[in-house]
């Protein structure tokens, strides 16, 4: 063996030692965190490959004998037009007018604007309806006789990862396919909707319509596996704090920016806050229905109180353009994205909140435009 | 995941971090090389002979999903106008300035990086490399003296010889 490779050896092995030396605080558990989640976004994506090329696989079965053309030179089959791919959206035009959306997890069903959104059955006459967003353990049914409960009900309920998933009845609503399952009392509807992860259930003369507003979350749409919203030439670039990231261009800019009221978010702008104006203002108690916490587009990037190493209280951690980021979208956030990005050599992550409004398509072009400066 | 991949995953994912981080320059990125290369093994775990071959079949993967991440269009290049403030590691650049070697490596195609860290660091022979490549010996025998004779004559390393 000549030196070159000798000193490469020993090259190769200092490098590892040193780079290991500054991931020394990671655990090997750490590699386990997100492989489940990684692992089901790749079931759900082979599903769609199969889904995808059955219907592909039907639809040319049933339309080519009826499409044969006349002789003449050769066209192009019209089921071979477009992308191959596409990634599922969330459904905007499944939110009725004067109803507002509520996301939980990969889920979103859409409610009239004033009821209330809550972790528990909501009481009162004065309650007009409520959605309640909790695991598959959160009781549905209100267990105190004096609760004079409200007619309408729904709610979201995320299911452990090994929940079996039998139902008596399947069918699709809005594309998303879902299974009829024993509700929890009489009254109540319960759909199990095994791509999204939830059991959605509703009660009451707006359940039929409430179940029908069932689409896919903005949020999965942001987190979801594929990379295929780039950029448009339209949009700005903007650097803060190590990263950089790019959101539509017209939307307004404000360099020392504040926090503001109530979800740190200004509809349809920019805000980069220096660390001097980091300090989340306290906010006035906002009732919480379904139209107050409904999202908005914006972004704002800040200096983070999250430590270099800290990933408690993030619903989940991974990486984007090589940085490593963790995220938390709690339902009261009024539909933000907070995303604490940690760019290597810096002691705070930088916090970027992302409005997820509409189909998720913007929020997630915003997410994925984040890379080191 | 299941018990039994999930102490695979405690047993051997530090190391294929360190391949990983070989291959990408970045731990970091490695990581996540490292957690695509174990879910595509997870969901092909049942169709492994056995228990032993987990790790095979892991590095296998990882350097499979590093070559074609390197050939998709978002890991090129992009011109900026402004100068990149970049963050850095003191203790890594205190190695990385120690010969060269290391920038001369990172410049390398990712077909002779794969070759001389599966080479050089893991010691695999021509012929367990070439498996993990799925190429012939051969091919293997050309990355590598192809990245070698780039590497010495790199800048840097012109007093190294033959």
């Amino acid at each position: 063996m000549n030196e070159l490779e000798n000193l490469l050896r020993r090259e190769l092995h200092a490098r590892v030692a040193a780079a290991e030396s500054g991931a020394a605080d990671e655990q090997p558990s750490a590699l386990l965190a997100d492989l489940d989640d990684r692992i089901r976004r790749a079931r759900i994506r082979r599903r769609w490959t199969v889904s995808a090329l059955t219907a592909v696989a039907t639809a040319a079965a049933v339309a080519l004998p009826l499409t044969v053309p006349p002789a003449g030179p050769p066209q192009t089959n019209p089921l071979l037009v477009g992308p191959p791919w596409s990634v599922p959206l969330t459904d905007t035009a499944a939110t009725p007018r004067g109803w507002a959306p509520v996301a939980f997890g990969d889920a979103q069903i859409s409610v009239p604007a004033a009821w209330l959104v809550a972790s528990t059955p909501q009481c009162g006459p004065r309650v007009p309806g409520y959605v309640v967003l909790g695991n598959t353990s959160t009781n549905l049914v209100g267990r105190n006789p004096l609760c004079g409960q409200a007619a309408n009900m729904a709610a979201i309920q995320v299911l452990p990862s090994s929940q079996g998933q039998t139902g008596h009845r399947s069918g699709q609503i809005n594309g998303i396919p879902v299974l009829g399952v024993r509700p929890p009392a009489r009254g109540y509807v319960s759909l199990l909707a095994p791509t999204l992860h939830v059991l959605v259930t509703a009660r009451g003369p707006l359940a039929p319509k409430v179940l029908g507003t069932l689409t896919r979350s903005p949020l999965s749409v942001v987190l979801g596996a594929r990379r295929q919203f780039p950029v448009p030439r339209s949009w700005h670039w903007h650097s803060f704090r190590g990263i950089r990231f790019a959101a539509p261009g017209s939307w307004a800019f404000v360099r020392n920016g504040y926090f503001t009221c109530p979800f740190g978010l200004s509809t349809k702008a920019v805000i980069l806050i220096p660390p001097a104006h980091s300090r989340m203002p306290t906010c006035g108690v906002e009732p919480g229905t379904a139209g107050v916490l409904s999202a908005h587009f914006g972004v704002t990037a800040a200096a983070g109180p999250y430590p270099r190493a800290g990933t408690a209280g993030f619903e989940g951690c991974g990486h984007v353009h090589g940085l490593r980021f963790c995220y938390s979208a709690p339902p009261d956030s009024g539909g933000v994205l907070g995303v604490a990005v940690f760019v290597p050599g810096r002691q705070r992550a930088t916090l970027v909140r992302i409005g997820m409004a509409g189909d998720g398509v913007t929020a997630r072009t915003i997410f994925e435009s984040i890379g080191q400066r | 995941v299941d018990e039994e991949f999930g102490q695979f995953v405690a047993s051997r994912g530090r190391a294929l971090c360190r391949t990983a981080y070989l291959l990408t320059g970045d731990w970091q990125v490695g990581e996540d090389l490292v957690q695509e290369a174990l879910t595509r093994t997870y969901l092909r775990r049942r169709r492994l002979r056995s228990a032993d071959a987990l790790e095979p079949y892991a590095r296998k993967v990882l350097v499979s999903v590093f070559l074609s991440s390197r050939r998709r269009f978002w890991h090129r290049e992009l011109p900026f106008a402004t100068v990149p403030d970049q963050a850095s590691n003191g203790r890594l650049d205190a190695a990385e300035d120690r010969n060269g070697l290391w920038p001369a490596l990172m410049a390398l195609s990712a077909q002779q990086r794969a070759v001389l860290v599966l080479r050089y660091f893991e010691d695999l022979t021509e012929a367990d490399i070439a498996a993990v490549l799925a190429c012939s010996p051969g091919a293997v025998k050309t990355h590598a003296a192809r990245g070698l004779e780039r590497l010495r004559k790199s800048t840097s390393l012109e007093g190294w010889t033959r």
